[in-house]
């Protein structure tokens, strides 16, 4: 995949950036809208340029002298080829939790997240790795947390955690492990977490006896 | 046409004087500009904003008519589509 752009009166050509700089940009890309939130305009103007000169090899000094228009319009097509598949469900339902960073945590960590899972399961040096196909890469990682998952599952399942006592039916039921946001069948189908309304109830109004939920009985008194 | 950089800097002076909605007329368009200017006591913006978007020093701009100060202005802010920075101010939700 590629794409033309025209900068300065010269026209670039732009290929779709391999894993490992597709996670700087993807860095730089969430940087920018996060100081765009904060108002930091020269911090946001800075990270724009960066984004658009890891894309076209240009230098930063040479592109801030350029029209502003010019820039925007590069910057916009090159965040356009350089989006991942809109069918893999890990890009596709994004929890509405804010996660909370790790203490040991930097900003350059997610590559080596990726790397790490990458290298641990399939053996590939680090220059390998790098070099994969974004679509590619993002496939085989979701197929990893999908297994990992499943064995955690099954741990789970096998362990008496799983199992707590319900004092109202005096027996021990089973209590699945929860899954990931993109791994949940009724939130994938809801296609995103804004899309489920929470209303409130009324105690008074709630039912009472035998609920089938999710397919289990649940006595509510 | 000013670079990113410039363009945020041209925005201080004159983003918040802005019309809400704007019309055909440039006339009337840079007429609500300056007047906010007046009304919120920062016509200093006017002047810094010709300087930045023509490139002129403080010593250019005095030997102009007041007429030849507007037309600058006017065409400054055309040149530069301040509306279309605008929109893609909106567009980022940029905080101002």
């Amino acid at each position: 995949m590629q794409t033309t752009i025209t900068l300065g009166g010269t026209q670039y050509t732009v290929i779709r950036s391999k894993l490992k700089r597709w996670i700087e940009l993807e860095l730089l890309k969430s940087k920018t809208l996060e100081f765009a939130k904060r108002g930091r305009a020269m911090e946001f103007c800075d990270n724009i340029l960066s984004y658009v000169s890891l894309c076209t090899g240009i230098d930063k000094e040479e592109l801030d002298k350029l029209p502003w228009l010019e820039i925007i319009t590069a910057w916009t097509n090159c965040i356009e080829i350089n989006l991942p598949s809109d069918e893999f469900p890990i890009y596709k339902v994004q929890s509405n939790v804010e996660t909370k960073k790790a203490v040991w945590d930097y900003d350059s960590r997610t590559w080596y997240i990726w790397a790490h899972n990458l290298a641990s399961e399939y053996g590939w040096s680090l220059e390998y790795i790098a070099e994969l196909d974004v679509d590619d890469a993002t496939a085989l990682l979701e197929e990893i947390f999908v297994d990992e998952q499943l064995d955690r599952e099954f741990h789970w399942m096998s362990s008496e955690v799983a199992y707590p006592y319900n004092a109202s039916s005096k027996k021990h039921e089973f209590h699945a492990l929860p899954r990931p946001v993109w791994m949940m069948d009724e939130i994938r189908s809801a296609k995103s977490m804004e899309e489920i309304h929470k209303t409130k109830i009324l105690k008074a109004h709630m039912p009472v006896g035998l609920i089938i939920q999710n397919g289990k009985p649940n006595v509510v008194n | 046409m000013l670079s990113i950089k410039d363009m945020f800097r041209l925005w201080r002076l004159v983003g918040d004087h802005l019309p809400d909605e704007v019309g055909d007329d440039i006339v009337d368009f840079v007429g609500t500009i300056i007047d906010s200017m007046i009304k919120k006591g920062q016509l200093n913006n006017y002047s810094y904003a010709i300087e930045l978007m023509h490139n002129k020093s403080v010593e250019e701009l005095k030997g102009i008519s007041p007429q030849e100060g507007i037309e600058l202005f006017a065409s400054g802010l055309a040149d530069n589509k301040i509306i279309a920075f605008q929109s893609f101010l909106k567009r980022m939700e940029f905080n101002e």
